[in-house]
C-alpha cells in the first residue's frame, strides 16, 4: 500500500544526516521531500519531510534512522483551512513562517499551502474566529 | 463647493457618482484633485476589525409571571442587567462561566445575529410587582423586542503597530507577536479607513448615518477614548489618529458576513465589527484627504514588550504602503507583518455601501450637532 507521511527527525551530529536521507531513496525506494531543514553544524538539528512510498518501506526507513539514534517522530496531523469560516484578517500570517498561510497582494486573501506547512499549529491558536484546525489522520500512520 | 442636500438630490436622481475610497484614489492620481472633486460627489469607507468595545443592548419581552430579571446569563456568558425589568447589555468581551476564552459575548451576538437559539437565564429577588424568582428558556433575535447594537468605541482612526522585542512570544490583542521583533501586526484597513479619510471629522457628527455590521447605524457620540491628535513629522508630512466613534444600529438588520465574533489567544473575546462610512465630497480639500493613498497614511511601532501606558516606540513613522508590503524595516532588519483586519472585508464593505448609495436608498446625513473633539487625555489617579 501506497501512502505518505510526514515525518520530524531530529539528529544528534551532523554526520548521520547526508547518507541516510540519501538512503531513504537508493536502499527503501522513498519519495521525499524536505520540507524544513535546521540543521547546526556540529550539533545536528532537525528535519521535517514528506516521505512516500509502500507502507512497509516507509516502515523499513523509519526503524533504520531510529537504529541510528535519528529521534523520529510522525506527523500524524494536518492543518485544513475552512474557508467559509475565514474573514481573511491575515492574523494567522503573523504566526506562519513557513508561509503556507499568505494574503494575496492583490485580492487580499488568505490561501493555504500545504506544501509548505510543517505543522506547528502556531496559526491554529493565532486564528480568532477558528478557520484552521489540526486535523488528526486515522489509521494511514504506522 | 457641494453641499450634503444637493448631494442628496442627486443621488435621489441617480446621477450622483460614488466611489470606493480605493478608486478616487486612481482617479486623483490620474485627473488630479480639483477635477476628481468636481466629478466626484460620494466616497465610500470600510472596515472590518476586532473592537472590543461593542455589545448590545436586548429586551426580550415579558413572560409569565413577570420577572425583574437581576442576573442574565445567555448562553452561560454573563449579561448586565442592572437596568430594567427585562433589558440587558451583552458585551462583546464577556467570558462564559463555562466555556471561559472558547465563547463570549461575541459569540452570542454572532449566534443571534445567525437566528440561532440561545439559552437565557435569568434570577431575580422577586418583588410585589415582578415576583418570579427564576427563568430558563431558549430565545431567538427575532422573537425579542428592540435589540440594537450599541458600541461605545469603535473605528479607531488610527492604531500603532505592534511588536515584540523581548525573548518570549507575548499574545496580545494585538495577535501574536514572536520574541525579538520576529514579526508586526498592525490593524486599520489604511486607506480603506473610514476615520483616516476625513481626519478632522468635518462632515462626521451625531446623527452621521453608517454602514454598520450590514445594517444602517449612526454615530451617537463621540467614541470613548477620543483623542483626536496630529502628527508633524520632521520631513513635513503629518498624521492623524486618536478618533474614534459611538455607534448604534438595529441588531435584527446586520449580517455574519459583516458581525463576526474573535477568539484572542490567551488574551479573550473581541467582536469583528463591520463598518463603512460615506462621505460627500464637499469641497477640494476634502477630496485631497479622501483619495490620500497608503504611502501617505502614517502610524509608529511600538513595543509591546512593555506593558506600560507609555510603550517604546521602535518606530516612529511606517506607511501602511510599507506594512502592506508584507515587510518594514525595524532597527535595520526586516520584520515581517501581518494584519489583523481584514483588507477583503473592508473593500467588500466599501463595495456594498457604494452600491446601496448609488441606488438610492442610502442618502448622507448632515449632523445635527459636532462630536467634541477638543477633549483631554487623561490617565486614572489611583488613591
Ligand atoms: S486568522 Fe483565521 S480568519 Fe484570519 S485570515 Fe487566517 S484563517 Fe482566516
Ligand atoms: S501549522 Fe499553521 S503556522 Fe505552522 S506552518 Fe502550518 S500553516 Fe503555517
Amino acid at each position: 500500500m501506497q501512502k505518505s507521511v510526514k515525518v520530524r527527525l531530529q539528529f544528534n551530529t551532523t554526520d548521520t544526516e547526508k547518507p541516510f536521507v540519501h538512503l531513504f531513496a537508493t536502499k527503501f525506494g522513498l519519495v521525499f521531500s524536505i520540507l524544513q531543514a535546521d540543521i547546526m553544524p556540529g550539533r545536528g538539528g532537525r528535519m521535517i519531510m514528506d516521505l512516500t512510498g509502500e507502507a512497509e518501506d516507509i516502515e523499513r526507513a523509519l526503524a533504520y534512522a531510529a537504529e541510528r539514534n535519528v529521534r523520529v517522530k510522525i506527523l500524524s496531523k494536518a492543518i485544513v483551512w475552512n474557508d467559509a469560516s475565514c474573514v481573511h484578517c491575515g492574523a494567522c500570517t503573523a504566526v506562519c513562517l513557513h508561509k503556507a498561510l499568505t494574503l494575496d497582494p492583490v485580492t487580499a486573501e488568505l490561501s493555504f499551502n500545504n506544501e509548505s506547512c510543517v505543522v506547528c499549529e502556531m496559526c491554529v491558536k493565532a486564528c480568532p474566529t477558528g478557520a484552521v484546525r489540526v486535523d488528526i489522520y486515522n489509521g494511514n500512520e504506522s | 463647493m457641494k453641499t450634503v442636500s444637493e448631494i442628496n438630490e442627486k443621488i435621489k436622481e441617480g446621477k450622483a457618482v460614488v466611489l470606493t475610497a480605493e478608486e478616487v484614489i486612481e482617479m486623483a492620481k490620474t485627473h488630479g484633485v480639483r477635477e476628481t472633486a468636481r466629478r466626484v460627489d460620494v466616497v465610500t469607507t470600510g472596515t472590518f476589525s476586532p473592537m472590543c468595545s461593542s455589545g448590545a443592548f436586548l429586551n426580550f419581552g415579558h413572560g409569565e409571571p413577570l420577572i425583574r430579571m437581576s442576573g442574565v446569563t445567555l448562553n452561560d456568558v454573563p449579561a448586565y442587567a442592572g437596568i430594567a425589568a427585562v433589558d440587558c447589555y451583552i458585551g462583546a468581551t464577556e467570558l462564559s462561566s463555562t466555556r471561559g476564552m472558547e465563547y463570549g459575548g461575541a459569540h452570542v451576538i454572532e449566534d443571534l445575529i445567525a437566528g440561532k437559539d440561545i439559552r437565557l437565564s435569568a434570577r431575580s429577588y422577586g418583588t410585589d410587582c415582578y415576583p418570579r424568582r427564576e427563568l430558563d428558556t431558549a430565545v431567538r433575535l427575532e422573537d425579542m423586542n428592540q435589540c440594537f447594537m450599541f458600541n461605545p468605541r469603535n473605528a479607531y482612526q488610527n492604531y500603532s503597530c505592534a511588536s515584540n522585542s523581548s525573548e518570549r512570544v507575548l499574545h496580545t490583542y494585538m495577535g501574536t507577536l514572536l520574541p525579538r521583533c520576529a514579526n508586526a501586526t498592525y490593524a486599520t484597513s489604511g486607506e480603506l479607513s473610514p476615520l483616516l479619510k476625513d481626519p478632522e471629522l468635518r462632515t462626521i457628527g451625531i446623527g452621521t448615518r453608517v454602514f454598520l455590521g450590514g445594517a444602517e447605524g449612526y454615530v451617537v457620540w463621540e467614541g470613548t477614548q477620543c483623542f483626536p491628535s496630529r502628527t508633524e513629522y520632521s520631513d513635513g508630512t503629518s498624521s492623524f489618529g486618536g478618533a474614534t466613534l459611538a455607534l448604534i444600529g438595529d441588531m435584527k438588520k446586520m449580517s455574519t458576513d459583516y458581525i463576526r465574533a474573535a477568539r484572542i489567544y490567551k488574551y479573550g473575546v473581541s467582536l469583528f465589527v463591520g463598518i463603512g462610512i460615506p462621505f460627500p465630497v464637499l469641497d477640494e480639500d476634502l477630496l485631497a484627504q479622501l483619495a490620500r493613498p497608503n504611502d501617505e497614511l502614517y502610524t509608529e511601532v511600538y513595543d509591546y514588550s512593555v506593558p506600560l501606558r507609555k510603550r517604546p516606540v521602535l518606530r516612529e513613522k511606517v506607511s501602511y504602503a510599507e506594512l502592506r508590503s508584507g515587510e518594514i524595516e525595524l532597527n535595520g532588519k526586516k520584520v515581517p507583518t501581518a494584519p489583523l483586519s481584514s483588507l477583503k472585508k473592508a473593500r467588500e464593505i466599501a463595495a456594498v455601501l457604494k452600491a446601496r448609495v448609488q441606488s438610492g436608498v442610502f442618502l448622507l446625513t448632515e449632523p445635527s450637532a459636532r462630536l467634541q473633539l477638543d477633549t483631554v487625555k487623561k490617565p486614572l489617579l489611583e488613591r
